[in-house]
This record gives structure tokens, C-alpha cells and sequence, in this order.
């Protein structure tokens, strides 16, 4: 049976009528047409679907869609402004921290949900941060590099 | 996903009552992480879930003049980042801070965790070691578990039909008491233990001889357990660097451990004599400095 589901998504109100059996993924790929979060594992352990839900990192493959009634997600799509990279996204491309770009988006994410906390975190914490995120191109280093000068060079929007 | 109907009870005698109605078709879903990746990889195929979510009121934690509690739905990032628990219970905040990734503890129970019965928990043995207890509810009334025989299998507890539970508390520790868990795993991070090990010290006297020791190991069996055996040859004693090696050998000897993919059972055993020895040395430690 269909339920109504309201969701504010990268500052947008959607209402939904959507089976309870459906993720919180399939609902922002399938519902909403917003594939940058993306199914990998499908069992909450590569964090390529990982999104932001009421400003924490989660990983949506695993999550109800009906758990996240009424609470404010965004997702990598929300990011930038106006035709303009977010500051994280414009430096995983200056440190060359994207190479096949699966990853890219819910590494981002959990970054984002990092800085918004923490500004300027150190290497630790950035490194814990995206634990929960895998690179199988294995460019962690360029990564945790283009985390870390993000959050030298500004306060994150 | 295969399909099934979300039952969203408002208080726990209504989520005790749809669970007694619907029987082994209803599981109960409260962080979801575990649950949903098993109906996901087709596990298990309940018809029913029972969503605690809409019962906000089981997200607390409260330290009380018998200890910590718990309630079912705090979440595990929520336990890392409490100032109560870092001030009184130190240890439970790093361990769970081991569990998962972020991503994870901000969705997970601790009480999901311990219900799940997972045998490579991290939260298991430690809880067991600190002698903490579930309150659980059915429609017949409130009973306390001890986590300590909770476990009774791979995947498999002590909770009957219908019963859900709402908190889990933590005693108060005696006076120069020192816990420590320590896990190893093959490769660090959200790796499940090979073995994980809880220890408990108090110490007392001038010469701070060990008067009471606990010693869990979990990740090792298809369950929890103490280890009485170290825990007898402690009691009592001076506890220093050579004693400590010669009970633990001695009492570890024979031990009998679980193979699987993550480790042979005579890796395991060695491992496991490893941690155990490096708890023991903590747990002191920490009891001589009186910080749990």
C-alpha cells in the first residue's frame, strides 16, 4: 500500500506516494531522477550512496525512505549554486581526486557533513570521516588532500 | 526489496501488541542498519516491520544514581558524542566510536546492535563485561535481562514473542575500577573483530591487589562469554607484567574457538591469549588511575 511521504530535498518540498518497502536511495534515484547517489554494495558498506540527512552523513541504500519523513536531505546534486562548483567539488578536481568518479559523490557528501561540523578538522578526523566511503581507483591520498584544503581555505556555505 | 507493510506504533505497549498479533511475520526496526540489509540480501523475509522511529521518546541517556541508561533509540553516534558518557563511562564511548563508520553510527542502535546477536559485536562483550541489563516490555508486564545468558546462539537471544526492549542500563562502577575492550581485527577499521575482549579490574588495598576481576571475550564463539578461568587466577593477587602472562597462558590453554573466514581457530587462540594479556595490563592500569 502506498504512503504519503513528504521530503525537503536539497532545499526542495516533494510529496510522495511511495511503497514502505522502498529505500531511501531507489526513492531519490527513481522518484526524484537525482542518480547521483548511487547503489554499489547495497548493503551500507562503499558509502557511494551516502547523503545527508538532517546535516549527518547516511548511507541511503539501507535506510527506509519512510525513516526519512520530514527531514531535510541533500544530495550531491544541491551543491553548487548558480552554475558554480561547491569549494569541495572544485578542489577534488584541483587535486585530481576523481578518476572513474563512482565514489566521488558520497565521498564528497561525508566530507561536506565533516566540515559543516568541523571546519577545520585534522588529517584524523578527516581520514575517519570517510572511512565508510571505498575507492576502489584507490586515490585516498589526493582525496584527504583535497578535503584538507577546503578546510584551510574557507568556511563551508 | 521484497515488500512488506510498516506498522509505526506510538508507544511501546502498541509496538508489544503488534508484535504479539503478528508473531515471527513482524520484526522490529529501530536504527534499521542491520535489519534492512537483511531483508535487502534476502535473509529473512518478514511481513511485517514495527517501526519504533515514531516513539522519540526512547532516545535518551541519563545517568542515574545506579548508572547509565540507555534508550533503545539513541543512536551509536549519539552515544560517542555524549559529555555524560565521556565523563562517566569513558569507555563505552570509545568503543562504540570502533563500530561501523560514521555513516553507520548515525543511524544504529547500540540496543539494535545487542538484539541483532551478531557473534563479532564489539558492543556485546563489552556491556557484558560491565554487567549492564536490558528493561524489556511485553504486554504482560516489565522484565530486566542480564546481557550476561542474553545470548544464545549465532544471531539468536533470550527475547520472547511480543517482547521489545526499551532501555539498557549500566551499573554504577566501584572505586578504583578499570575497564578497557580491545578488538583485533585483520585489517583496521569496520572489519569485525577476530577476537574482542572486555575486561573489568577492581582494585583495592595498599598494595592495590586485584579484588574483583571480569574477563568477556566475544568475536570468538557463537556467543559472548567470560572467561572465569584468567578471572580466578587474578583474584586476590598483585597483578604484575609475569603473573599476568603465566595465568593467562595457563588458563587459556585448550580454549576452544571458532574458525571462519577471518581466522583459523589456532590464530584466533593466539590472538586471543594476545588480547586478553594487553586487557589484563589496561584495565590495571586504569584502575590504579581510577578512570573507568
Amino acid at each position: 500500500m502506498r504512503r504519503e511521504l513528504k521530503l525537503r530535498v536539497n532545499g526542495e518540498d516533494y510529496i510522495l506516494g511511495i511503497e514502505p518497502h522502498r529505500t531511501l536511495l531507489e526513492v531519490i534515484r527513481k522518484e526524484l531522477g537525482l542518480t547521483g547517489a548511487k547503489e554499489g554494495c547495497g548493503g551500507g558498506e562503499c558509502g557511494v550512496c551516502t547523503v545527508l540527512l538532517d546535516g549527518k552523513a547516511v548511507k541511503s541504500c539501507i535506510m527506509l525512505a519512510m525513516d526519512a519523513r520530514g527531514k531535510e536531505i541533500w544530495t550531491i546534486e544541491g551543491l553548487a549554486r548558480g552554475g558554480e562548483l561547491h569549494p569541495l567539488q572544485r578542489s577534488f578536481i584541483e587535486h585530481g581526486a576523481i578518476q572513474c568518479g563512482y565514489c566521488t559523490p558520497g565521498m564528497i557528501m561525508s566530507a561536506k557533513a565533516l566540515l559543516d561540523k568541523k571546519p577545520n578538522p585534522e588529517e584524523r578526523e578527516i581520514r575517519e570521516a570517510i572511512a565508510g566511503n571505498f575507492c576502489r581507483c584507490t586515490g585516498y591520498l589526493s582525496i584527504i588532500e583535497a578535503i584538507q584544503a577546503v578546510s584551510d581555505s574557507r568556511k563551508l556555505v | 526489496m521484497r515488500r512488506f507493510e510498516l506498522l509505526e506504533p506510538r508507544s511501546v505497549g502498541e509496538a508489544c501488541r503488534f508484535l504479539s498479533e503478528y508473531g515471527e511475520g513482524a520484526k522490529l526496526l529501530a536504527g534499521g542498519t542491520a535489519l534492512v540489509k537483511l531483508i535487502k540480501k534476502r535473509l529473512i523475509h518478514p511481513s511485517y516491520l514495527v517501526d519504533l522511529k515514531g516513539i522519540r521518546e526512547l532516545a535518551y541517556i541519563r545517568w542515574e544514581e545506579e548508572g547509565l541508561r540507555i534508550g533503545a533509540l539513541t543512536t551509536l553516534s549519539e552515544i560517542e558524542g555524549s559529555s555524560v558518557v565521556r565523563g562517566q563511562m569513558g569507555v563505552l564511548g570509545e568503543m562504540v566510536h570502533g563500530i561501523g563508520s560514521v555513516q553507520i553510527r548515525n543511524v544504529g542502535t547500540l540496543v539494535g546492535n545487542l538484539c541483532f546477536g551478531d557473534p563479532g559485536s564489539d558492543a556485546a562483550p563489552l556491556l557484558m563485561v560491565l554487567g549492564a541489563s536490558l528493561k524489556v516490555a511485553s504486554l504482560g508486564g516489565v522484565r530486566e535481562i542480564p546481557l550476561e545468558g542474553f545470548f544464545k546462539d549465532f544471531y539468536e537471544t533470550g527475547l520472547g514473542e511480543g517482547e521489545v526492549v526499551e532501555e539498557i542500563g549500566i551499573p554504577v562502577l566501584p572505586e578504583r575500577t578499570g575497564v578497557v575492550y580491545l578488538r583485533h581485527s585483520v585489517r583496521a577499521g569496520f572489519d569485525p573483530a577476530v577476537v574482542g575482549v572486555g575486561v573489568v579490574i577492581t582494585i583495592g588495598g595498599q598494595d592495590g591487589r586485584c579484588e574483583e576481576a571480569r574477563v568477556v571475550l566475544g568475536g570468538v564463539r557463537a556467543t559472548p562469554f567470560r572467561v572465569e578461568g584468567v578471572e580466578e587466577s587474578l583474584r586476590g593477587r598483585v597483578v604484575g607484567e609475569s603473573l599476568i602472562r603465566k595465568v593467562v597462558e595457563g588458563a587459556l590453554e585448550g580454549l576452544e574457538v571458532m574458525q571462519d573466514v577471518r581466522a583459523s581457530a589456532d590464530y584466533r587462540r593466539q590472538m586471543v591469549r594476545l588480547y586478553v594479556e594487553r586487557g589484563i595490563g589496561v584495565a590495571m592500569e586504569r584502575a590504579k588511575g581510577g578512570r573507568a
